[in-house]
């Protein structure tokens, strides 16, 4: 465990009675691709908002690379640390163009001071002739090859999911958060992306960590997976045992449906089932649950029942 | 078919009529029509034919009520003919012109009949028989006395004008354009008589001089001179777009072989360029000696907006931070210098400094002035932070106008003896009495215009300024904030630094206008620093276009410096605002030198309409 990129110790965020994240922990390894899962309004973007910044949990830490506290810096300071993330809702700079969108993320790169630019030292002209390949080299890395020109509202869908990867690695990050990458993507699209998270993480060396609700692709490319529910974490492990997990499926298909599939799965391999939420991280509550194979005793968040989380869109728009 | 199209022109002519009408009306009740009925443009605009009616010169309050109904018949006509077949019919689109002429005439003939009847100036102090005058040709003096002939006369005259406005809808649109180019030039030309009058220039130069005494009487431009000048227009703007497209025939040969679009500048388009910059900074320094002090004076003015405009333009076009007490930073540097320079022995501080001692002052308080703006405003956006700088605006022009600060800031009675910059001598003239004469004048510092060369300095390193700023990491951060500010410090930029670098340089840009300002009045007051400046410096920017650097100098040109030419406009400077901003709002919303980019991508839409 010395190579933990990011710890998130005990976090929780409320928003008056609602607790959109309750006391996670969160280990990710450096050079992982890690997702997390669960149903809408489970806190997963909470979770991403508190890791970058947009939120400050009112209890537990978040350590990068082990040193430092990112749960009392700023966003802008984060960054600078290298985490980078896109949004569920892709927010680009709409009219800017696609390479000053690119630039604008090697912002945090740049160190032209003021009395250069008024001068156009030559510091700050081969800093602005870097900026600007820079920008078109990571075009060509995300697939935006010849597109830099155009505004980036213009462009469609899928390039605009591209240009948004293309600004977060403008920032140079260790660990790159993806918010529902291939959200409204056909199947053919998100082949691409699977292949280019990959490249992503085996040729850029970038800790990848996801929310994702295609299970397809959850299943293919991750190394771990945490589920959450109403904001706990309710079982982690690789994608073969989420699968099997009677906790997992109750939280996505409902009560008797798990029951129903907890049978069958523990019949056909007695035990394989239960090896994720013994897990020294999973909560009490969940290690009850499945001994037991009754549903776990209290509810761990307010009486909100399924009703969606309010502050799991916009990425901090409030 | 035809039946149904007539039927169609009356409703349409009634509709159009109304708001004709209604425009006309209000064009009146406040004042308009009589305001500029004192700016003639043609003199005796029937010749000799006109000799017994009383149509004597068309003035720019005639132009202002019948060029409204007018353009409502032209509207009549389109909107009619717009659902209609390919081959516009004739017959009811005049008709339409028509009953739009004779419905929106009738509200001024009922405002005539009824103003002679009843007294109406108890509700519309405009309401006066000098108005009914101007909108019956006058006949309400010597007509009949009910009133009728008058009447008649006025509709008569708007179902003309509606018929006309239709016909012109009905030439072909190369035609129209040409004649609307040439009527808007004569319009213009009528317009700055008095300008051109002042220009010692033109008084100089026997030619020029003798072209302008052709053209104009003392009151109004000759009917033929108009005549030829409308012909001239309209046909040169007729065979332009031949000469244009050889000229573009000629370029597409050369740039076939090439890339497209975003293609490097050739070298030849280059020194076109600089040699083109150089012609406008030769013709900048030569202004204020050709044109003399009033055309400057005037300059001065736009040039102290420009710099106020390229300050907001920082703050609100690039950072997106909507200010409306930009006034604060004007009054900020106008203060310190009439504080730090006045000789009078009652107010200010008497340091009996220089402009030039004072300056760096300026910039440095103009800066404290907009970090201690900005750090309170940190966490606000849009409505609240409109009207946290609104106040900001106010304190400021309080603070001003107090009876504690009396002492320094003069109150109420401001400060006055500012000395001017410069005190040069007379420099003799080396080559008097050739035509280099007529060309500068005598190099006379007594032009009264030593401040305009300052202003100019400062207009152009704000300029630089700007641009450099904008295509720059910080340029790039302000838009980033503009756009959207939480991703914007997921970019890794800090927003704090970021938005008050943007205030502070906003403010030292009005700082230096202020100071400026201060100086080339040599006396400063409160009333000077009101929320009108703000607004002012606010609505250049958006007619020019947001965060566009060439559509402040273009907006400010628009906005201050055609209102100085028409003093007519001045008490209705913000009714034509409003209309201004709302026309520019829905016609082009990107304003009239809008941003490259913005520009780029409209360039863009059109080609992808044409190459499929």
């Amino acid at each position: 465990m010395s190579d933990l990129l990011l710890d998130c110790r005990g976090i929780t965020k409320r928003f008056g009675g609602l607790v959109a994240v309750n006391a996670l922990d969160l280990q990710i390894p450096a050079g992982s691709i890690h997702s997390v899962i669960g149903p809408n309004g489970a806190g997963k973007t909470t979770l991403f908002n508190c890791i970058t910044g947009f939120y400050h949990p009112e209890e537990g830490e978040i350590l990068l690379g082990g040193s430092h506290h990112l749960e009392f810096l700023r966003t802008d300071e984060i960054t600078r640390l290298g985490v980078a993330r896109t949004y569920q809702n892709i927010r680009l700079f709409p009219e800017l163009t696609a390479v000053e969108n690119v630039m604008v993320g090697l912002h945090a790169r740049l160190e032209s001071s003021l009395l250069g630019v008024l001068f156009s030292s030559p510091a700050t002209r081969k800093e602005e002739r870097w900026a600007t390949e820079e920008a078109l080299r990571l075009l060509e890395v995300v697939g935006l090859g010849g597109k830099g020109d155009g505004l980036a509202s213009n462009l469609p869908y899928g390039d605009q999911r591209r240009l948004e990867i293309a600004r977060a690695l403008a920032t140079d990050p260790k660990l790159l958060l993806l918010d529902e990458p291939t959200a409204g993507m056909n199947t053919g699209e998100t082949a691409s992306m699977i292949r280019f998270i990959r490249r992503l993480r085996d040729d850029l060396d970038i800790t990848i960590l996801l929310i994702e609700h295609d299970m397809k692709l959850v299943m293919e490319i991750s190394e771990l997976i945490t589920v959450v529910d109403f904001g706990q974490k309710i079982a982690e492990g690789k994608p073969s045992e989420i699968l099997a997990n009677p906790r997992v499926i109750e939280a996505y298909l409902g009560r008797g449906a798990a029951e129903a599939l907890d049978v069958r799965t523990a019949a056909a391999a007695p035990g394989a089932a239960h090896d994720a939420t013994s897990d020294a991280d999973a909560d009490a509550a969940a290690d009850t649950a499945s001994d037991s194979g009754t549903p776990p005793g209290p509810e761990p968040t307010s009486s909100a029942g399924s009703q969606p989380d309010p502050v799991d869109e916009g990425g901090g728009s409030a | 078919m035809s039946a149904l199209l007539e039927r169609g022109a009356a409703r349409v002519g009634l509709r159009r009529g109304l708001i004709g009408g209604a425009v006309v009306l209000l064009v009146s009740l406040v004042g308009m029509v009589e305001a500029f009925a004192k700016r003639s443009i043609v003199h005796e605009l029937l010749g000799p034919l006109g000799a017994g009616l009383p149509i004597q010169l068309l003035d720019l309050g005639q132009v202002a009520w019948i060029g409204a109904v007018l353009l409502s018949g032209f509207a009549a006509a389109r909107e009619l003919l717009d659902h209609g077949e390919d081959r516009p019919p004739a017959g009811p689109a005049l008709l339409a012109g028509g009953i739009t002429g004779a419905v929106a005439g009738a509200m001024p003939a009922l405002l005539v009949l009824l103003g002679t009847r009843f007294d109406l100036a108890e509700v519309f102090d405009k309401a006066r028989p000098q108005l009914y005058a101007l909108l019956s040709w006058g006949l309400v003096e010597r007509g009949t006395p009910s009133g009728v002939d008058a009447f008649l006369a006025t509709i008569l005259m708007c179902v003309l004008a509606g018929v006309v406005g239709a016909a012109v809808h009905l030439m072909p649109p190369a035609h129209r354009k040409a004649l609307g180019v040439g009527v808007l030039t004569v319009l213009v030309m009528g317009t700055i008589q008095d300008l051109l009058q002042k220009i010692d220039f033109v008084e100089r130069t026997a030619w020029l001089s003798g072209l302008y005494d052709a053209l104009y009487t003392r009151e109004g431009m000759e009917p033929l001179g108009a005549a030829l000048l409308l012909a001239a227009a309209s046909g040169l703007h007729l065979v332009a777009p031949g000469i244009r497209a050889a000229r573009e025939r000629r370029r597409g040969d050369a740039d076939a072989a090439g890339d497209y679009g975003d293609a490097p500048p050739s070298a030849r388009e280059r020194t076109m360029r600089w040699l083109g910059l150089g012609g406008i900074a030769l013709l900048l320094i030569w202004f204020p000696f050709g044109f003399g002090k009033v055309p400057a004076d005037v300059m001065d003015l736009v040039g102290i907006y420009i710099l106020m405009g390229l300050g907001l333009n920082i703050v609100v076009g690039f950072a997106g931070l909507l200010d409306l007490g930009y006034v604060a930073f004007f009054a900020i540097g106008a203060y310190t210098v009439g504080i730090l320079t006045t000789t009078d022995p009652d107010v200010g501080l008497q340091f009996g400094w220089s402009l030039w001692q004072a300056l760096p002052l300026v910039v440095l308080f103009t800066i404290v002035a907009g970090v201690i703006l900005g750090v309170p405003v940190l966490k606000t956006h849009g409505d609240y932070l409109a009207i946290i700088t609104l106040g900001f605006g106010e304190i400021i022009r309080i603070l001003a106008i107090s009876d504690a600060l009396k002492p320094f800031m003069g109150g109420a009675q401001g400060i006055t003896l500012i000395p001017k910059p410069f005190d040069l001598p007379e420099i003799p003239m080396p080559f008097a009495g050739n035509p280099s004469e007529a060309l500068i004048g005598r190099l006379n510092p007594g032009i009264q215009q030593e401040i305009y060369f300052p202003i100019l300095f400062a207009v152009i390193a704000a300029a630089y300024v700007s641009w450099r700023l904008r295509h720059s990491r910080f340029g790039r951060a302000w838009m980033a904030l503009r756009e959207d500010e939480n991703i914007a410090e997921a970019m890794g930029i800090n927003l704090v630094s970021t938005k008050l670098l943007a205030f502070a340089t906003g403010a030292v840009f009005a700082g230096i206008g202020g100071a400026l300002f201060a100086a080339k009045l040599g006396s400063i007051y409160p009333s000077s620093f009101g929320l009108l400046v703000s607004i002012n410096v606010l609505v250049l920017i958006i007619v020019g276009g947001m965060g566009s650097i060439p559509g402040v100098f273009v907006g400010a040109l628009a906005i201050v410096g055609l209102p100085e030419l028409l003093r007519e406009f001045e008490d209705f400077r913000l009714l034509l605002y409003g209309a201004v901003l709302v026309v520019m709002m829905l016609k082009r919303p990107e304003g009239l030198w809008p941003a490259a980019i913005v520009q780029r991508e409209l360039q863009r839409e059109s080609d992808a309409t044409v190459l499929p």
